[in-house]
């Protein structure tokens, strides 16, 4: 079926994520660090992170299949801390909030997780251009 | 907390290399300029807590997960490009 591969485009896959990150210092209020990633069945785009040690659940997208021109700005000391060279080394997950239902699905597009996916070393990172983007950017419409 | 009286113009130093200035007053509004180092992280208090908040709520615990995996899928079905319902045709 060629509908299978016209959604090869848009459709992001784990194949180029480690299969566990370490998100240093937690995804606040929550401290947990280790965080598996798979895809969630069903439903590419969309991952889904999980903690190690608990149940915690965040389905994540890579932000550029919500906003191709996103341009997000990472600091010096962010870049260091996580080892990133360049961009072929980094990879982007914004966190989706899906608790007032799919069709008010939101996008954290202000503070993405910053992955190094050679290391799995990850942060979450307020953007230094945060306020030109939304903490709550509607999905759809 | 240490609280402490400026006047416009008049700066604090934070760990000599941090200098925090007044810069304008309009009522209850006050204008800070800022001077760190790049590696100095420095945000508005608010953004820290809306994007804390926002992950509180984005949080699925146990069987949330999969609760939300229906409306999961009609959102995914959404990112395929428009050229793939044609094929259905």
């Amino acid at each position: 079926m060629t509908a299978m591969e016209e959604t090869v485009e848009t459709v992001d896959t784990v194949a180029d994520l480690p299969r566990e990150i370490v998100i240093l210092g937690g995804l606040e209020p929550f401290p947990h660090e280790r965080y598996r990633v798979s895809e969630e069945p069903d439903a590419p785009p969309f991952l889904r992170i999980q903690t190690v040690d608990d149940d915690l659940v965040f389905h994540v997208l890579d932000p550029f299949l919500v906003l191709d021109n996103y341009e997000p700005a990472i600091g010096d000391e962010d870049d260091r801390l996580l080892g990133l060279t360049g961009v072929a080394d980094t990879r982007l997950l914004v966190i989706v909030n899906l608790s007032k239902g799919a069709s008010q699905a939101t996008v954290n597009l202000a503070a993405p997780i910053v992955v190094n996916r050679k290391t799995g070393r990850a942060k979450q990172v307020i953007l230094q251009n945060a306020t030109q983007y939304s903490v709550r950017h509607k999905l759809f419409g | 907390m240490l609280v402490l009286t400026r006047k416009i113009g008049q700066a604090l130093v934070i760990n000599k290399d941090i200098v925090v200035t007044v810069v304008r007053i309009e009522g209850d509004h006050v204008r800070i300029g800022i001077q760190a180092p790049k590696s100095v992280s420095i945000l508005r208090q608010e953004l820290l807590e809306e994007v804390k908040a926002e992950t509180q709520q984005a949080l699925a615990k146990g069987d949330q997960a999969a609760a939300r995996l229906d409306g999961l899928k009609r959102l995914a079905a959404k990112f395929k490009p428009p050229s793939s319902d044609s094929s259905e045709a």
